[in-house]
């Protein structure tokens, strides 16, 4: 204290006489040493991150929860600004504010910001600052409040990343989807939905499904919506027509379940669309050529019966009057005249039973569908009775395994072991013929086999024996139309089973055919 | 009672005048002692047998062959009308079919025709067919006439 008077007086003036009251009056000390010490506890305890930045924007002072939120020890803290620490796109957001706020123009800076904190890690920030002055309103220091928001922040761009998934898949989607409100208007619809209707997104807001609704269908989404509301169904789903902008009529499936609040009340329906115009339109086709088919298939019946009915008739007249004139005037006419008369009678003969045959083909499809519960074993009597000169005159033997008792039509099973029999029959070898008429359980269906020890028939021909007219040998050799295995075909298959033929040229024939031991109720009725 | 040596009164119903011919023939030819009465449609048959018109004074036929594709009135209607007379319904009716599945198909309808012929493309069958006609005939003869 022995510097020269002149010198102190004239420095130490100003500053004593700021100190000098304080440290004149010790009470006052006391005083502001204990506010200073709740300040500084009170600054050090808050929950938030707090801040004095001076003038040259350098921490002054932080608190500990700061060094918590910026990651920074507080040695380090106070060599650095604030801006050196932001996050780069966020460095001068709040020196853009700071103007206005220096002007008095606003009371504080509030905004978000991200901070880089030491060990790289980004912090999200909401910030406050406000401006101390002295009593003359010049600027001293600024107070910053900082409050870590990052869970916040992640919450919100979690749940904009959901949201951003969810519209692209809602926008991507390869069919029509639209939240729907419950007073029918679309609220929110996708790119898709728009394609199916030919209407902008804009202009599908303002019109509700009922308006673009095909008349007939317009109300019949409202019995499945009302029973949505109700709680009583989680989703209902139905085929419906609209009219796209363009004027097409469309089909549309939908799918429609109810988006509901906590309390389970409804707040609009979801609705996901699908254009099944290309399906529909194919089933319908498909049905017109099925119904065209059966049409047609009956008219050839109807037509095949009435030709062969009506073609009886002149042949009738043909062959009984040929004979009639063989009969009276035979004597009278000559050897060719006779012979010329037998071709005559013959030829008729042949074309009756042609027409005959052919009849009973067409009939197997016309006649009515009346099945009941059948004992193969009387319809194979039935049909060894109508054989009764063939088994005689070739001395063949018919044998049979117990048969089963099945839905069937009896009279055209019968006429099925009638033609196979005659067959075996007529197509015999040189010794005498051996048929036998098995079963085997195939669990559905029942396999009949009738076996016999004829000529055979070549691979080749397996499929061909089948058909309307197909003959494997001249008349000369074994009579015939041709006529009846294409029967024998066509009765199993209108019973629901199938026929095959195995065989061994030289060693005989089996004919093989199934039939269901039960009938369906809608089975192709004739 | 009928008196047996008096010929059978047939009744045709018939519009092919070849069958027409032909059923003549048959009996002829299987020598049935007859008297064949021809009408070629169903009007015509009913008029004949409620003797009307022309027909005012035929006898009453002991039977009836009637063919089933008659113009105006066809054989179903003609069937129904004489077994729906009290008077007509005890003659016998031989329904004459083209074919089998003719013959199937009509059965179904449960006309209550007393006999069923398919008429055959051969003559000697339809001799036979004619014969047993004949026969028929003889079989109801010898029966007591019902309630009579």
């Amino acid at each position: 204290m022995a510097a020269p008077p002149g010198i102190e007086s004239s420095a130490m003036p100003a500053k004593i006489r700021s100190v000098e009251p304080a440290l004149a009056q010790p009470d006052n000390l006391a005083a502001l040493r204990e506010s200073e010490e709740r300040f500084r506890r009170t600054f050090e305890l808050a929950g938030s991150g707090l801040a004095h930045i001076g003038m040259d924007r350098r921490f002054i002072r932080v608190n500990r929860r700061l060094c918590e939120i910026l990651g920074y020890p507080e040695h380090e803290l106070l060599k650095l600004r604030g801006k050196d620490i932001s996050h780069p796109e966020d460095s001068e957001v709040i020196n853009e504010q700071r103007p206005s706020l220096y002007a008095g123009e606003i009371d504080a800076v509030r905004l978000e910001k991200r901070y880089i904190r030491k060990n790289g890690t980004l912090v999200w920030v909401y910030f406050t600052m406000v401006v101390e002055r002295d009593a003359s309103g010049v600027p001293q220091y600024e107070i910053a409040v900082y409050e870590d928001i990052t869970a916040r922040r992640q919450a919100e761009e979690a749940l904009r990343a959901s949201e951003e998934r969810f519209r692209r898949t809602f926008e991507l989607a390869d069919c029509g989807l639209a939240h729907v409100s419950l007073d029918g208007r679309f609220l929110r619809v996708n790119r898709r939905m728009c394609e199916i209707f030919g209407y902008s997104e804009a202009e599908l807001r303002n019109l509700t499904a009922k308006e673009i609704s095909h008349p007939e269908d317009r109300d019949l989404a409202d019995g499945p919506r009302a029973r949505l509301f109700a709680g009583e169904i989680e989703s209902a789903r139905l085929d419906k027509r609209y009219f796209r902008k363009d004027g097409r009529l469309i089909w549309v499936n939908i799918a429609i379940a109810m988006e509901r609040d906590a309390e389970g009340g409804p707040l609009y329906a979801i609705s996901v669309l699908d254009d099944i115009t290309e399906r529909k339109n194919a089933e319908a086709a498909l049905q017109e050529a099925h119904e065209e088919l059966k049409r047609s298939n009956s008219e050839l019946e109807q037509f095949a019966y009435v030709a062969s009915h009506d073609l009886q008739e002149p042949l009738r007249m043909v062959s009984s009057y040929a004979q009639l004139l063989g009969r009276r005037y035979g004597d009278k006419l000559g050897t060719d005249a006779r012979e010329f008369m037998g071709y005559i009678v013959d030829g008729a003969a042949r074309m009756k039973q042609l027409i005959e045959d052919l009849l009973a083909y067409s009939r197997v499809g016309i006649k009515t569908r009346d099945f009941k519960s059948v004992e193969l074993e009387k319809a194979l009597s039935r049909a060894v009775a109508n054989l009764k000169v063939a088994i005689d005159e070739s001395a063949a033997s018919v044998t049979h395994d117990p048969l089963p008792t099945l839905p069937a039509d009896p009279a055209q099973l019968a006429q099925v072991f009638q033609n196979l029999i005659g067959n075996a029959l007529k197509f015999r070898s040189q010794s005498a013929p051996k048929v036998h008429v098995g079963v085997q359980d195939r669990g559905e269906v029942y396999e009949l086999a009738v076996r016999d020890n004829g000529i055979g028939i070549e691979p080749q021909y397996f499929e061909r024996i089948f058909m309307v007219f197909q003959r494997l040998h001249n008349k000369g050799e074994y009579p015939g139309t041709g006529i009846g295995l294409a029967i024998v075909k066509k009765v199993v298959e209108r019973h629901g089973g199938s026929v095959r033929v195995e065989s061994t040229p030289g060693e005989g024939s089996a004919f093989s055919f199934t039939l269901p031991k039960h009938q369906k109720e809608t089975g192709n009725g004739g | 009672m009928v008196d047996e040596n008096r010929p059978v009164e047939i009744l045709l119903v018939e519009d092919n005048p070849g069958d027409e011919r032909l059923t003549r023939e048959a009996l002829k030819e299987g020598k049935v002692y007859s008297n064949l009465h021809w009408v070629k449609d169903g009007v015509e048959a009913m008029e004949f047998l409620r003797r009307q018109g022309k027909h005012r004074s035929v006898p009453r036929p002991d039977i009836i062959l009637l063919d089933l594709n008659l113009p105006k009135r066809d054989g179903r209607e003609v069937l129904h009308d004489i077994k729906n007379d009290a008077d007509l319904k005890r003659i016998p009716v031989v329904v004459l079919t083209t074919s089998k599945a003719e013959e199937d198909v009509l059965r179904t309808y449960n006309l209550h025709a007393n006999c069923y012929v398919t008429k055959p493309v051969d003559l000697e069958k339809f001799i036979v067919v004619v014969k047993s006609i004949d026969a028929f005939w003889l079989t109801v003869v010898t029966l007591p006439p019902n309630g009579q």
